[in-house]
This record gives C-alpha cells, structure tokens and sequence, in this order.
C-alpha cells in the first residue's frame, strides 16, 4: 500500500505540488481580511519599505526642471486663490456665528513621501515614509493639492499602506457641489464610476465631485474629480457616471496625510441602524 | 543541482529586483501596465532548473511580493505559482543554451506575461465590469508584451556577461 503511494507521488508529483499550492495560495487569497495576514503584511512592508526609502532618491532624477516650473505657477495661483479663500472664509465664520452653527474642526496636514508604489489595473497600492511615530493611524485620507488620493489601510511605526482611488475594494460616499446629489464612487478596473444615479437627477459632464458629508471614513467636501462621461442603462432610468480624478495617481510623489479622527458616535449610530 | 549557495544567490537577486520593482519601475507604466521583473528571473529560473523548482520558486517568489508589495497577499502567490509549473513544460536539459540565450527566451517570457497577468487579473477582482476581451488585453496582454520587452536588453547582458 504504501509503495503504491509512493509510486502514485513519484509518478504525479509535479501535478500534487502543483494542486497543494495552489489549494494554500487560495486559503491565502480568501484570508485576506484576518488579522494574521493583515498583521503578516504589516511586518513585511514595513521591513521591506526600509529598503525602499534606501533607493527613494533615484526617483528624484525623474523630476525635471518643467515640474519645478509648473509646481511653482500652481503655488502662485493658489496663493492668489487662498486670498480670496480667505476672505470669504472669514465672512463665512462671521455669518456662521450670527446664525448660531457649530463649528468646523479644520484638520491638520501631513507632509509624506511616496517611496513605493504597487502599479496595478484593479489594486493602486502605495507606501509612504511616515508611520504611527508621525501619528499616522489606519482611516486617515491621503489627498495632494490637487484633491483626494486615497487612505491609509495599515500603518507601522515608520511606514503605511495607501490604497488609492484606483483599488477596486476602495468605495467612497461623494456628492455633486453643484446639485447636492449623492452617490458612490468606486473603481471597476478601468475607471472610477458613480452607479444607479437617476437619470431625472440634475447631473452633467464636468460636474465637480466631492467627499459627502454621509462618509465615515473621509472629511466632507475633499474633491475628489470630475464627471467626464455618462452611460444610461437600456431601461433610461439609471445612469452611470464616469469620474476622472483630480489626482495624476501614476505621477503621485508627495502627498498629505489628513489627521482626521472619525467619529465614533458617527459609527455607532450607524452601527445601531444596521442592527435593527 | 540545487546548493546553499545558489539559494542565497537566488534570494539576493529576488529581493534586488523586489526592490526595482516596486521604487523604479512605477516610474515606467504605461496605463498601469508594468514590466515584471520577478518573472523575468522566473521563467530563467525555472528554464534553468525545471519544473518542480519553477512551481515552488513561483509560489514562494509571489508570495514573497505580495507581502512586500502591501497587495492582496495570495494572488501572485498563485499566478506566479501556475506561471512557473507551465513554463516549466518547456525546460529542457539539452536545450538550455537555446532557451535561455537566444531569442527563444524572450518569447517564452511574453507567453508567461499573458499567462501571469491574466490569472492575476482574473482572480482578483469581484466586481471588475471588463468584457474578455478588454480584460485580455488590459490584464493580461499589454503587461505580457511589456515584460517581454525588458526581457531582452537582459538577453544581450546577460549574453555579453555569460550570467548564469
């Protein structure tokens, strides 16, 4: 009996290895939310960004002189910008208080620095050098001066884990400035799409999308792009929205860490509703 | 035959080309598409040793990456794992030289590109709305030609140098 296993193993080894292994890389794959993988991951791009962050400067070769330019035209406009920002932000506060509102916590900015990134059609995922010694924790939205990038999935004590907007297990509660309209952004593997909007709602190509305030996970009002396509279902009723992103995600390089706390209460009202 | 010494070489070179993989070559993607340098030194790998080695270096190798990359630890795991066993159809002892130093190699390296970003592309998603043929193409042909391409300036190096 067991010479005949062992001629049976001899004979289809290639075969057995093959189905062993891909039989654990499944188990692997359908784990993927435990803590175990989740804290194994952790470990292993915390260490592996060390070496990352070791030949981060070779990148700095790719930046060239124009973006330096550009970079500078950007700051300048934006300067003149927050001027007038300010101004009406001001006034803003001054008819805020008279009305009785509450107030609105402004959020601190982190500075970062991408030093890996993991270039796929369905999972944008990227490192960057801070971590929980900068007070970097898990839920924290990334964005660039241009809008939002992503969040922070897993953080060490030098380094964390963003996962961009174009990550198919990335969904975010958005809102149209111009109409109020609510939806979910998510990334389907080729663009990032708003679905089931009726098409009776009051939504057009070059609309501005936003984080909505209904988000748990980002603060309100972060741009997040532009709608630059729709696509009405055979019935007419619903459409989808194309969303193109603010943010050049494959040029990304330094970004900001929002340190944003949510809400607790927030979560576990929601929490409460679920459980009904 | 498989020694101490090749092992550590093996790993040296697997964590070099981790490290190109996921600081530099970002910086060349075209519409996310991205050269594969870790199944480059696969397909040589498994060309050079056969096809049980290829299977179980493909399995360790995409694990390995998936973990350093901070993506969904399993999928190059198991790509990377199927990738090697079908190249490991063509190792052959007698013609090593042919597979590995002549153009043969790039070619092989362009069908396990398709092969293994096609499997990643297909096993991961859940809610990807891509027909078969945009996926095809998106996932599994244009990273594969990519791949292919970088495959051969590592021809002529390693042709020039006698790497092995």
């Amino acid at each position: 009996m067991i010479n005949y296993f062992r001629r049976f193993f001899f004979s289809f080894k290639e075969y057995i290895i093959l189905i062993c292994l891909l039989i654990i890389s499944l188990a692997i794959l359908s784990a993927n939310d435990s803590a175990e993988v989740k804290n194994l991951r952790k470990i292993s791009f915390a260490t592996f960004a060390v070496f990352n962050s070791a030949v981060d400067w070779v990148g700095d070769f790719f930046i060239d002189d124009q973006e330096l330019l550009k970079q500078r035209k950007i700051n300048a406009e934006l300067m003149l910008q927050v001027n007038k920002l300010r101004e009406y932000g001001l006034e803003n506060f001054a008819l805020k208080e008279m009305l009785g509102f509450k107030k609105e916590a402004l959020h601190n900015l982190i500075p970062a620095k991408v030093i890996s990134k993991f270039v796929s059609d369905i999972q944008g995922t990227y490192v960057i050098n801070l971590g929980t010694e900068d007070s970097i924790n898990v839920g924290m939205p990334v964005v660039t001066e241009k809008g939002l990038a992503g969040i922070v999935i897993e953080s060490s004590e030098n380094f964390s884990l963003i996962r961009t907007l174009k990550n198919i297990a990335l969904k975010i509660a958005v809102v149209n400035q111009r109409s109020n309209v609510d939806g979910v952004l998510k990334f389907n593997g080729e663009k990032l799409i708003i679905e089931n909007i009726p098409t009776t709602y009051n939504i057009g190509i070059g609309d501005r999308m936003m984080t909505s305030d209904f988000s748990t996970i980002f603060p309100p009002s972060i741009p997040v792009g532009v709608i630059s396509g729709t696509v009405t279902d055979i019935s007419g009723v619903l459409t989808t929205l194309e969303v193109e992103p603010y943010v050049d995600l494959e040029a990304l390089r330094n970004v900001f860490v929002i340190q944003f706390k949510q809400s607790k209460q927030i979560d576990s009202l929601e929490l409460n509703l679920l459980r009904r | 035959m498989l020694n101490r010494n090749s092992i550590l070489k093996t790993l040296l070179y697997f964590l070099l080309l981790a490290i190109l993989q996921l600081s530099l070559v970002p910086f060349l993607s075209v519409k996310d598409a991205v050269p594969d340098l870790i199944l480059i030194f696969l397909v040589y790998q498994t060309l050079l040793n056969g096809q049980i080695y290829g299977t179980v270096a493909g399995c360790l190798m995409g694990l390995f990456f998936d973990l350093f990359s901070g993506g969904l630890v399993g999928g190059y795991m198991f790509s990377k794992t199927l990738t090697g066993f079908v190249v490991g159809y063509i190792y052959n002892e007698n013609k090593l030289e042919v597979y590995t130093e002549q153009y043969w190699f790039v070619f092989i390296v362009l069908l396990a590109g398709v092969l293994d970003s096609f499997i990643h592309g297909v096993i991961l998603p859940t809610e990807v709305n891509m027909n078969f043929i945009t996926l095809f193409f998106n996932t599994g042909l244009l990273p594969g030609l990519y791949t292919a391409a970088i495959a051969t300036p590592f021809l002529l190096f390693k042709k020039r140098k006698g790497l092995t």
